[in-house]
C-alpha cells in the first residue's frame, strides 16, 4: 500500500503493528492459553461493569423520552364519569394489593424466586446483545459463582439458553433463538425425540432438526428438554408448535427473551 | 473540557456506539446491530473527513476494539483486525486526493468492507462459530447503503472540513 506524504509513514506504521498484534492476540485467545484466560476474565469484567455504569445516563434518557411520549399521547380530557371508573377502579387495586401482599407473605417463605429439583442460582441479565453472530445475553455470574460453560438458563421454568463463556465475574450465554444453539427435546403427547435450532432470520421462531420420519403434531402441543447430552436437565418447557401460514410446523419460543432481567443458572442437573 | 471532547471526538464517538451498541432498539424484529456495522462507517468517515486523524497513533481504535470483541463474546483481536482494514484503506484514500469526490470515497469504502468482512468470516469460521454468509452480505449491503447518510450526519455535526 502506497502512502504520499511522509506524514503517513507513522500511521502506515502503526496500522501493520496493530494488526500483527491483533492477529497475534486473536490466536493466543483461541488457544485458551490459561495464563491469558484469567487476564481476558479480568479484562471482560472490567468493560462489562464499566458499561453497565456508562450507559445507564442513556438509558435513563432513552426511559424518560418514552415515558414522555406516551405522557403527552393520553387522552387530555377526562370526563367525570372516567373519573367515578378510576376511583373504583383504585379500590379494586387496593383490595387485590392487600391480597397479593398475603400470597406475598407466604412465597417469601419460600427460599429464592423459583423452584426447581435441581441446585440453581438466581442471575441479573447485565445486557443483552443482538448481531449478525449472536444472540447473547451477559449475566453477573461467573466462575467465582461456580459457573461452568454449559450451564443451562431458565425463567419461570422455560429454557432460556445456555452459558458459552465464563469471566470471573460474569458469564456470556447464548439464547436458544441463536442460530449457534443446539437443544435436544422432547415433543408433545408421543415424545418425539429432536434439535432445536434457532433461526437466524427471526426471533420468533425456532427450527426442528432429526425429527423421526413419519411424525405428527397438534397445534399447541409443548416441547421440553430431556437428559440425553447430561447437562440439560429433564422437563423444562422450550417452545410451542404452531403451524405457519404454509402450514408448516415449527416451534414459537414462550418468552422474549431481549425482556429478561432476572433468570436461574442450573449449576447441577442432580 | 470542550477542547479534550473537541480532540478526541471521533474516539469517543466511536466508543459511545460500541457501549450503545449494546442497548436493544429493535427493527423488523432485529437488532439494529444485525443489520450494519456503524463503527467501520464512523471509523472511515472520521478519517476521509480529516486526514491528520489517527485515534491516538491507533491505540484508542485497538482499546475499542477489545471493548467491542469483550461486549459481544469474540476473541480478543477480531474487531481489531476489520478496525485496522477499514482505517487502513481510508488512509490511503485520505492521502492520495487533492479533493474529495464522493462517489470515489464510497467505492473505496465498499472494497474496504469487502476486504474485511472476507477475513471476518474466515475469522468466525477459524471461532468455530457458524455465520450465514446471507447475514454477512445483508449486513455488508446495508452498511455500504447507510454511507452517505452517515457521511451527512457525521461532517454536518462534527466535521468542520468534511466538504474539503
Amino acid at each position: 500500500m502506497k502512502f504520499a506524504s511522509s506524514e503517513n509513514v507513522d500511521v502506515k506504521k502503526n496500522i501493520i503493528i496493530f494488526l500483527i498484534i491483533s492477529l497475534i492476540l486473536f490466536f493466543v485467545d483461541r488457544s485458551n492459553n490459561q495464563y491469558l484466560k484469567a487476564a481476558r476474565s479480568s479484562i471482560n469484567d472490567a468493560i462489562i461493569y464499566s458499561t453497565v455504569v456508562l450507559k445507564s445516563p442513556f438509558i435513563f434518557l432513552s426511559n424518560l423520552l418514552g415515558t414522555t411520549v406516551k405522557f403527552f399521547d393520553e387522552e387530555k380530557v377526562i370526563n367525570k364519569n372516567k373519573i367515578l371508573d378510576l376511583e373504583n377502579q383504585i379500590e379494586k387495586l387496593k383490595n387485590e394489593k392487600i391480597s397479593l401482599a398475603l400470597q406475598l407473605e407466604n412465597f417469601r417463605k419460600i427460599t429464592g424466586e423459583e423452584n426447581y429439583p435441581f441446585e440453581t442460582m438466581q442471575a441479573k441479565v447485565l445486557m443483552y446483545k443482538s448481531n449478525i453472530l449472536h444472540q447473547s445475553i451477559i449475566i453477573n455470574k461467573g466462575t467465582n459463582d461456580g459457573i461452568k460453560i454449559g450451564n443451562p438458563l431458565i425463567k419461570n421454568n422455560i429454557l432460556v439458553g445456555k452459558v458459552y463463556k465464563t469471566n470471573f465475574n460474569s458469564s456470556h450465554a447464548f439464547l436458544i433463538t441463536n442460530n449457534n444453539s443446539r437443544v435436544p427435546v422432547r415433543i408433545g403427547k408421543n415424545n418425539y425425540k429432536a434439535i432445536v435450532v434457532g433461526d437466524s432470520n427471526t426471533n420468533n421462531k425456532l427450527n426442528l432438526e432429526f425429527l423421526p420420519k413419519e411424525y405428527s403434531f397438534n397445534n399447541g402441543d409443548y416441547a421440553y428438554t430431556t437428559n440425553l447430552d447430561n447437562i440439560m436437565p429433564e422437563g423444562i418447557m422450550v417452545g410451542k408448535i404452531s403451524l405457519d401460514e404454509k402450514k408448516n410446523f415449527f416451534l414459537e419460543p414462550l418468552y422474549d427473551f431481549s425482556q429478561l432481567d432476572y433468570l436461574t443458572v442450573v449449576k447441577n442437573n442432580k | 473540557m470542550f477542547n479534550f471532547i473537541k480532540k478526541y471526538i471521533a474516539s469517543l464517538v466511536l466508543l459511545i456506539s460500541v457501549l450503545l451498541g449494546s442497548i436493544d432498539i429493535d427493527v423488523f424484529g432485529k437488532s439494529v446491530s444485525y443489520y450494519f456495522n456503524l463503527q467501520l462507517i464512523l471509523i472511515y468517515i472520521f478519517k476521509i473527513s480529516n486526514p491528520h486523524l489517527n485515534f491516538g497513533k491507533g491505540i484508542f481504535l485497538f482499546l475499542i476494539s477489545i471493548a467491542n470483541d469483550s461486549l459481544n463474546g469474540l476473541f480478543f483481536g477480531t474487531s481489531a483486525i476489520l478496525y485496522f482494514i477499514v482505517f487502513a484503506v481510508a488512509s490511503f484514500q485520505s492521502s492520495i486526493k487533492l479533493r474529495s469526490i464522493f462517489i470515489a470515497e464510497w467505492i473505496s469504502f465498499g472494497v474496504a468492507l469487502i476486504i474485511a468482512y472476507v477475513i471476518f468470516f474466515g475469522l468466525i469460521n477459524l471461532s468455530g462459530e457458524n455465520v450465514l454468509i446471507i447475514n454477512i452480505g445483508l449486513n455488508f449491503l446495508i452498511t455500504l447503503i447507510c454511507y452517505p447518510l452517515i457521511w451527512f450526519i457525521v461532517s454536518f455535526l462534527f466535521m468542520q472540513n468534511a466538504n474539503r
